[in-house]
């Protein structure tokens, strides 16, 4: 007990990829036992995962100094070149570990009906798992780029062998932006350790020591592409429709429930901490790209005659509240872009599974293509109906409170471009309407009179996560608590360098 | 324990009954209408509307009954949001404004409720009607009874949901489904203007009170009611973009009244949600949603009050308004848009009125419109079942006849509505353009009494058209398939069973008398209604009596008894006569009838504006920024096959072999190109060795 308890990250970022190596072990043919036994180890960090969110300390924050951090493990790692094995957590990472932690178990149940090199998808799915947490918890700058790479190689293979027709294309795309995006990022750290004295990986020493730092703007720009393109912002956003349209439902999820998150992760634990004064500067620029984002997303959204990739384009407007939110450096628009990063998983994933379902039934996804099946698969509907709504923002759900507090704090600083965002209700109102619309409701078009409706495998991948839209609409604090003492911690740090 | 602390503690449980109703009608509804039948789900509905009547007699009792200086009780369940500055509790209040309206919010709600387990009886989706009922009940008493505006926007939207769900509530017709689409982004206009309202507000206040450094030890609540009302006075001498702060929040706010209130120009979408069942025509787009603008205004009247143009322009829209869908409806001929157009008409009296800041006469006329006018669908859906399923008047005619207590309870409606004393329409109407008069806006009292004479004439119309003459239904064209399948029931016109007048007649009833609660002082009246408001309103100075107020009243009413004169002489007395007067005016007729064309401008300029827009965008992303990542993938592609031979002398002993025996068949690989496989992996070694590379030979030079 007293070995897991201080190895807590250790355990929830590793057990995946120790596990797929027991799967690499099991026989092709027994498909079922792979599953199963995927399923048990993405179980295992779930419930590890709540261990540690129960043993969060919501009081405390910083980074710079290590205090704010907990459930440290720091060990030495490669002398020679200062690098360390650092992991911890506050309040940026504990909710992205919690989201990761609750998406992984549900994309395996997700995956239940792949048949095609099951023992291949499910081992890169745990070895994509590690990457994503180590990713999330890493605070040595070159763990932290290992785990970036060990995350993004499963996903190429993940999308180029099991996607759909265009998976070529679609894999490369994002080959191509992913490649570009490490390539710059890698330089900067590089340049960080360089300019660092005594040179170091240590997130946390850079951000106390980043006054050594020269070519802050040049630096700052190629971080904030690097990031920016897994965010995405526009106009870095084109290989996320692509590869969300072929990506196999689960690996959607992931993508968008995920690893976008890892992007914006990304600007506020390195961007924000260790060019702060950059940070400042460039708010007003940050909350342009934030506001074309809501915007721009929305209005392609609209246009789309594919269900998923109008999913895919609203994910792009969704996180444009990320940005927005961070950029205003308020407590209330930050601690909602955080927050909207967490609600945004959450309803992002519902929506991609419920796309999911109804391709697995109709092997199609076209939204005119269906009509009034509401009363055939009342069940089916009532999730959709939800997931939707929570997509438009309804009050009473749990994006409504991130994207209100996104823009109470936004308001505060850019009135007209709030203004301007704030119309991207609207369009999201209309688009979501729209699409249950078409799909649910009006004539029953005949082909569907016999879809059958969700199933009991189904039902437990999405009733968990309509749950927490109702529950964190309700009741924020779970989640809205984690991350305040850090949202304050980073507020102040970029405050300060405005004055 | 004292009916004070009583509501104190348990008070929110008025939001909670409905609610668990809602949940259970939702969620197992399905399975106990198959196992059981309706009965029980209906029981389950109107009980759990019922508990909360009976809690807000409590509240009201307990708000009456307290001294002078403490008509507020507050209910606070739990802290809701609590962030940096903002705090934001959920927390409920009950003062002698929102004490008056969870009244009519769950008084008629439950009369509408009962009347619905006879008029949606053997609908497949009853359980679902029920729940959707139940729910919005729910939402009401939470943007009524919410003590910060956040709250007060939950309960706005949700309302706005539940009208969505329940205007599409027949969804298998096409039409239903978009008009429940259009009242719901309509709305979302409207509401885009409030958010912006609570922005500036939450903005502008927080600059002030935490702008200066203070530090206090717990955060209040920037847009509680309570506070608000102490310090809304602090934003007095802010301007934005050189208006006045106050103008420009009131404004932003108002424009959200307009949405959910049915205004100009935001009125559009009220009239296309006839299409949802009639009671929920009823409860929310008469008797109860519709008035939550109205409610708002009443609300922050502090903060309206703080900004005579935004006054002046609510005055002038809801005047406007009044005429405006007073003439439209005129000439309508489905029964209940005639009574959504009349809705409209009447919410911009009660918007001239809190525009000339009598915001207890704004408030009167919304409580006797709520009966009224909820008795007047209640009627139309009586109606409507006795013909069977018809709705254009000009196959009724005759009703009077088959239905005694529905033209009965129709007739009484018709004169509340119409202005004529005693009925409550007289006061509450007249008290608003008494008002209008008294501030200075006899243009705006013009306006409002020409609109009472077209009430009376549209409604006596109606009357006339429906319960008298010769019954029409079978002169009907039956041309589409629903009408032929009805053709068997033509003689079957009767009166509706006892569930479904029971509620009528006791609407009816407070149409006819719910005016006595504000008898003017003019009339030897106390007034009860604007004395027992005045904790939320404040006092107005003391009326003095006027003899003008006497000829403005004689005027109104002689106003309406012409409109019914009118409307009996020509829809009575010589019926050919409208048809001769229309075929004069054929093109105004037109004008008019396609209700000035609004619906057809709108889709013309915003609906397929949008639909060029999002073409446009979509585009742009396609062909535009796509062309140069195509054009990178291009080269990078040919790169792969140059050092092609390379890769697989390097890569293929590495990669495919080890992936092959372990991951897949050697087939599967292949198919996605080992290429760029190739280059990937390629691509991440050529990474970590430069990186490496250039650690070390860079090491200590920087």
């Amino acid at each position: 007990m007293e070995f897991i308890n201080s190895h807590l990250l250790s355990l929830i970022t590793f057990i995946p990829v120790i596990g797929s190596l027991f799967v690499l072990a099991f026989p092709r043919d027994k498909a079922n036992l792979i599953r199963w036994s995927a399923l048990v180890i993405t179980i295992i960090p779930l419930l590890l995962a709540l261990v540690l969110y129960a043993g969060f300390d919501r009081s405390t924050a910083g980074f710079s100094h290590t205090a704010g951090i907990q459930f440290i493990e720091k060990y030495t790692w490669i002398r020679d070149f200062n690098m360390n094995f650092f992991m911890g957590v506050d309040g940026l990472s504990m909710p992205m570990v919690l989201l990761c932690a609750l998406i992984c178990p549900i994309c395996i149940l997700a995956s239940w009906n792949v048949e095609r090199g099951v023992k291949g998808y499910f081992f890169l799915f745990l070895l994509l798992e590690t990457g994503m947490m180590g990713a999330f918890v890493a605070l040595d700058f070159f763990l932290f780029f290992i785990f970036w790479e060990v995350m993004l190689l499963p996903m190429y293979f993940l999308i180029g062998i099991w996607g759909g027709p265009r998976r070529e294309y679609a894999a490369i795309k994002f080959f191509i932006y992913t490649l570009v995006g490490s390539v710059i990022i890698l330089l900067v750290i590089i340049y960080f350790y360089l300019a660092s004295a005594p040179h170091t990986f240590d997130m946390t020493e850079l951000a106390k020591n980043n006054a050594l730092f020269g070519n802050r703007m040049i630096c700052w720009f190629a971080l904030f592409i690097g990031f920016a393109i897994k965010v995405p912002i526009f106009p870095f956003h084109t290989w996320l429709p692509d590869a969300h349209v072929e990506a196999p439902t689960a690996i959607s999820v992931i993508l968008a429930g995920i690893l976008l998150k890892m992007g914006t992760y990304g600007i506020l634990r390195i961007n924000y901490t260790m060019l702060p004064d950059m940070t400042a500067k460039m708010a007003t620029f940050m909350a342009v790209l934030g506001v074309i984002n809501i915007i721009y997303g929305a209005l392609c959204a609209m246009f789309q005659k594919d269900l998923k990739k109008l999913v895919a384009y609203s994910s792009i407007s969704h996180m444009g509240y990320v940005i927005l939110g961070i950029a205003s450096f308020t407590d209330e628009g930050l601690n909602g872009g955080i927050f909207q990063m967490f609600n945004h998983g959450v309803v992002t994933a519902m929506l991609f599974l419920l796309v999911g379902v109804i391709y697995d039934r109709a092997h199609h996804r076209e939204i005119d293509g269906f009509g009034g099946i509401a009363p055939i698969v009342p069940n089916y509907s009532f999730l959709a109906f939800l997931a939707f709504f929570a997509a438009l923002g309804l009050p009473g759900l749990n994006s409504f409170i991130s994207e209100a507090l996104v823009l109470l704090g936004a308001f505060q600083k850019y009135r007209i471009l709030t203004a301007v965002a704030a119309t991207g209700a609207i369009i999201t109102a209309a688009y979501c309407l729209w699409t249950l619309q078409r799909i649910f409701l009006g004539k029953l078009n005949e082909n569907y009179a016999l879809l059958p409706d969700i199933t009991m495998t189904e039902a437990v991948t999405l009733i968990p996560l309509g749950v927490i839209v109702v529950t964190l609409g309700i009741y924020p604090h779970p989640v809205l608590d984690l991350m305040k003492p850090t949202v304050s911690f980073l507020n102040n740090l970029i405050i300060h360098m405005k004055l | 324990m004292s009916m004070k602390t009583f509501i104190e503690q348990y008070g929110f449980m008025i939001l909670l009954s409905p609610l668990l109703g809602s949940a259970i009608t939702g969620l197992a509804g399905r399975r106990i209408q198959k196992k059981y039948g309706a009965r029980p789900i209906g029981l389950i509905a109107c009980g759990s509307v019922l508990v909360s009547f009976i809690i807000a007699l409590a509240a009201f009792a307990a708000v009456a009954g307290a001294r002078e200086g403490e008509k507020t009780i507050i209910c606070i369940v739990f802290n809701w949001l609590s962030v940096g500055d903002l705090r934001a509790d959920v927390s409920f209040l009950f003062d002698p404004l929102s004490s008056v309206m969870i009244l009519i919010v769950t008084g008629i709600g439950f009369l509408i409720h009962a009347y619905s387990t006879e008029y949606m009886k053997g609908d497949s989706g009853y359980y679902r009607y029920f729940s959707y009922l139940n729910l919005f009940i729910f939402s009401m008493l939470l943007l009524v009874l919410g003590e910060n505006l956040l709250l007060m926007f939950i309960g706005w939207e949700g309302v706005g949901l539940c009208s969505y769900l329940l205007i599409s509530f027949w969804f298998s017709e096409k039409a239903n489904a978009i008009a429940g689409n259009k009242a719901f982004i309509v709305n979302r206009v409207g509401d885009f203007g409030f958010i912006l309202g609570i922005l500036a507000l939450y903005s502008l206040l927080k600059d002030k009170i935490f702008g200066g450094g203070l530090v206090v030890p717990v955060a209040p609540s920037l847009l509680s009611f309570r506070f608000l009302a102490e310090n809304v006075h602090l934003i007095n001498n802010i301007d934005i973009f050189g208006v006045s702060a106050a103008t420009v929040i009131c404004l932003c706010l108002f424009v959200g009244a307009t949405g959910k209130s049915a205004q100009i120009p935001l009125y559009v979408w009220l009239p296309d949600a006839m299409a949802g069942p009639t009671p929920v025509s009823a409860l929310i787009h008469a008797a109860t949603m519709v008035t939550a603008g109205i409610y708002m205004i009443g609300r922050l009247n502090f903060l309206f009050s703080m900004s005579g143009t935004s006054l002046n322009v609510i005055a002038t829209i809801g005047a406007a308004t009044a005429l405006f869908a007073a003439t439209v409806g005129c000439v309508q001929n489905d029964i209940k848009k005639v009574l959504a157009y009349s809705t409209v008409s009447q919410l911009g009296y009660m918007f001239l009125g809190m525009g000339v800041t009598a915001y207890s006469s704004g408030i009167f006329h919304l409580v006797t419109h709520a009966f009224f006018k909820a008795c007047l669908f209640l009627c139309a859906g009586s109606i409507i079942l006795g013909m069977h399923h018809e709705q254009d008047i000009r196959w009724m005619g005759g009703l009077k006849r088959y239905m005694p207590k529905t033209f009965l309870t129709f007739m009484i409606a018709t004169l509340a509505i119409s202005g004529v004393p005693p009925f409550s329409g007289f006061f509450s109407k007249d008290e608003i353009l008494w008002q209008a008069w008294k501030t200075g806006h006899q243009g705006l009292w013009l306006v409002g009494f020409m609109t009472t004479g077209m009430t009376s004439f549209y409604m006596t119309r109606l009357v006339m058209v429906t319960f008298y003459g010769e019954n029409r239904l079978h002169l009907r064209p039956s041309t589409d398939d629903r009408h032929d399948h009805d053709d068997h029931h033509r003689d079957g016109v009767k009166e509706s069973p006892s569930s479904v007048t029971m509620p009528l007649v006791i609407l009816a009833f407070f149409s006819g008398v719910a005016g006595f609660i504000g008898v003017p002082a003019a009339l030897g009246g106390g007034n009860h209604f604007e004395h027992f408001l005045m904790p939320v309103f404040g006092h107005h100075a003391v009326a003095h009596h006027d003899p003008m107020e006497y000829v403005l009243m004689f005027a109104s009413v002689a106003a309406s008894l012409g409109g019914i004169g009118a409307g009996v002489f020509l829809y009575r007395i010589r019926p050919e006569l409208p048809d001769i007067i229309v075929s004069k005016i054929k093109m105004v007729h037109r004008i008019v009838y396609n209700k000035y064309f609004v619906d057809e401008i709108y889709a013309f300029l915003f609906v397929s504006g949008t639909m060029l827009m999002t073409r446009v965008f979509a585009s742009f992303d396609r062909y535009v920024i796509d062309l140069f990542v195509d054009l990178t993938a291009h080269v990078l592609r040919f790169k792969s096959y140059i050092s092609g031979a390379i890769d697989r002398v390097i890569v293929d002993g590495l990669v495919n072999g080890v992936a092959e025996s372990f991951l897949f068949s050697g087939s599967q690989l292949r198919k996605i190109q080992t290429g760029r496989i190739q280059a990937y992996v390629m691509v991440l070694l050529f990474l970590v060795v430069l990186g490496v590379s250039l650690v070390v030979i860079l090491k200590g030079e920087v």
